[in-house]
């Protein structure tokens, strides 16, 4: 079987095929034979070579967690992720004029209406998240197209808040 | 003595709710947690005697509506209130209504809350009296010729402040007078705008100070002592992450002079039960009184580890007008402790909240360590309260010893399913600055900004990559995943193995 996996943004292959309770494990530049047996619910133990490694791991809404040696990685399946759309976008999003808060949290504030001229920087929406609050800005100068939410809802950061028209002029 | 106090209620959530209603079990009184619909499930709801839904999640609705913690007070007949930190802690008016209905509020009366909580009143009272605060202006300035002349008086650099500031909003640094005008008017420009009002005023600007801190404890019978200082310099977003006791910064002579002029201030406040009186120290040891913190702090179980004396109890002694068990020569401390604060933020994400169902929680503990929590496996971490989720706190006989111990106990602190800033607290901790104890508050911005990037490659990545993969392949295989066919060889399909390899 391979799998892709996204890690910090970045996309790694791994192959792996499993015999009892043996896996066999490609990296890409490392083969590694490990034999994995489950402690509890929420803890394994990996045991590579003679040395054994114990991972705390959980899931959600497919991102899994793991803690090993007092590390934390956060770990996507690329086909499950919507990070990878999300970084994928990530680049074509000033031209494509979609504004997503910085992080999910409730519309305490929209700052602009349809059709509204603004600025590069422009505050256009206050998103507040366990007492803080997040300025959402424009990421140029824009005219606003669509406004998605109202004060109040609820957003995440994949959601459009905002969308904005942009003068061809002003596209990179 | 007659206990007055029969019944508390918290009037609070999380960790600190927690801390209050275990010292009520601990002392024999029963307790009243008070919960927000979505508190349901929070862990001091199932700690408390009785738990008490006030209102839905705005914290107006719930934890700051006073009608209805009084309402609760009384129908529940708890004749005392811990208002612990953060929400009505430090609210005159609701030390004053506690007052009014009969109910003892867990802290200072209302007129000495009014007292400390007003700082131009509060900055006029402690010139009075001589206690040293930051040089600057008496009251707001008029026009741009006062604020020239005024600054010229105190001394380049100046730091210009909202009046009703807070949180940084308005601050600004001015280091000569061809930059005053401009300041001023952007000062007051922002100030208008985020408090609707624009009064600024000058004031000497400390650079690079360490930010120290004094307990104290004061009773109804004029008793005062303070249980010595807490070292709060590193601070992110006006926000401490880390805090600890004793100061690298203070000398016994420092620290008694500094101790006495806290005690002072607590005199002449007016002012009872446990506070904290916040000094800024500059490079050349000098100090000046900053505010009083008028209730119990965040940081309170350094404190408790060093001295021995447990502060929630003290301060339900002290409501209960008994006399301190203490005085100040019985005091001593002994060690050292810090604190780390777990925050619900997330540290790929520039540290914004981070909220959610936290998955599976796995707490460190051992000698010498303290873990205050407000979460469990399971929790579901609301996103409108502040995001601390809980405090650890290493104790051990000397600086160095208590550093390490705390690296070890981070390290053994696994939180899953929300994101939180244990990474960064170690590598705070393993800091060479932070070691050398040269902790003031440009610590984060100057030691720690390209903390992101320099972070070290991370030893475990192998195993987590393989730990992922064991797991997509037994969701996709079932956890029956033998594969017993002889024609199936891995080590065909796979290539050429480096047995044990990593």
């Amino acid at each position: 079987m391979e799998y892709e996996f996204i890690i910090k943004e970045q996309i790694c292959k791994v192959l792996i095929e499993a015999k009892e309770n043996h896996f066999f494990v490609d990296l890409g530049n490392k083969k590694i034979e490990v034999e994995s047996s489950v402690v509890s619910p929420n803890c394994l133990s990996l045991l590579i070579g003679d040395e054994s490694f114990t991972v705390y791991w959980a899931e959600k809404e497919g991102k899994r967690y793991f803690s090993i040696g007092g590390e934390e990685f956060l770990i996507q399946e690329a086909e499950e992720s919507k990070g990878v759309r999300g970084i994928a976008e990530a680049d074509g999003m000033e031209a494509k004029g979609t504004v997503s808060p910085p992080m999910p949290g409730k519309v305490l504030k929209i700052l602009v209406k349809k059709g509204d001229k603004v600025r590069k920087n422009q505050s256009l929406a206050i998103v507040e998240a366990m007492k803080m609050e997040h300025e959402v800005k424009a990421p140029c100068e824009a005219v606003v197209k669509k406004v998605n939410f109202s004060q109040d809802d609820m957003v995440d950061t994949e959601d459009s808040l905002i969308e904005l028209e942009i003068p061809d002029n002003k596209k990179e | 003595m007659v206990n007055k106090i029969k019944k508390i209620l918290v009037a609070n959530r999380g960790e600190i709710a927690v801390r209050i209603i275990k010292a009520c079990r601990e002392l024999g009184i029963p307790s009243v947690a008070v919960y927000s619909e979505v508190d349901r499930d929070a862990p001091h709801v199932q700690l408390a005697d009785q738990a008490v839904l006030i209102g839905p999640a705005p914290p107006l609705e719930s934890y700051l509506n006073m009608d209805k913690l009084v309402d609760t007070a009384k129908k529940t007949k708890a004749n005392a209130i811990h208002p612990g930190y953060g929400f009505l802690a430090e609210n005159s008016n609701f030390a004053k209504r506690c007052e009014d209905e009969g109910i003892i509020f867990i802290g200072p009366d209302s007129k000495a809350l009014a007292l400390v909580g007003d700082k131009i009143a509060s900055r006029e009272t402690m010139t009075k009296a001589k206690i040293p605060i930051i040089p600057g202006m008496k009251s707001k300035g008029k026009d741009i010729k006062e604020f020239v002349s005024e600054a010229g008086k105190i001394g380049y650099p100046v730091l210009l402040k909202a009046s009703l500031g807070g949180g940084g909003k308005g601050m600004r640094v001015i280091n000569s007078k061809d930059d005053l005008k401009s300041a001023v008017e952007a000062g007051m420009r922002e100030a208008k705008s985020a408090f609707g009002d624009e009064s600024v005023y000058l004031e000497k600007y400390v650079e690079n100070p360490r930010h120290i801190e004094f307990q104290v404890l004061a009773d109804h019978h004029g008793n005062v002592v303070h249980l010595f200082e807490r070292e709060c310099s590193i601070q992110r977003r006006h926000q401490k992450i880390v805090e600890e006791t004793p100061s690298t910064a203070l000398d016994d002579d420092l620290r008694s002079r500094m101790g006495n002029v806290a005690k002072k201030v607590i005199n002449i406040s007016g002012y009872t039960n446990a506070g904290t009186v916040e000094f800024l120290l500059d490079k050349d040891g000098k100090f000046y009184f900053l505010e009083v913190n008028a209730r119990l702090q965040v940081e309170h179980p350094i404190t408790e580890l060093t001295t021995g004396i447990d502060l929630v109890k003290a301060q339900i002694s002290v409501s209960n007008e008994e006399k301190l068990k203490f005085k100040q020569e019985d005091l001593s401390q002994r060690g050292h402790a810090i604190e780390c604060r777990i925050y619900a933020e997330d540290p790929d994400n520039d540290f914004l909240p981070s909220f959610g169902k936290i998955l599976f929680v796995k707490e460190p503990n051992g000698p010498g360590i303290r873990n205050d929590s407000g979460i469990y496996s399971g929790l579901e971490v609301p996103m409108h309260y502040d995001p601390i989720l809980a405090k650890l706190i290493t104790w051990a006989e000397d600086r160095e010893s208590a550093r390490k111990k705390m690296v070890a106990a981070l390290s053994d602190y696994i939180i899953l399913g929300i994101r939180t800033q244990i990474e960064f607290l170690k590598d705070v901790m393993g800091h060479p600055e932070f070691i050398a104890g040269r902790t003031q508050t440009d610590f984060i911005p100057k030691n720690m900004s390209d903390w992101k990037e320099k972070r070290k490659e991370k030893r475990f990545l192998d195993q987590a990559l393989i730990a992922a993969a064991i797991g997509s392949f037994n969701k996709t295989h079932g956890t029956m995943k033998v594969v017993k066919e002889s024609t199936f060889d891995p080590w065909l399909d796979l290539g050429k193995w480096e047995l044990g390899s990593n």
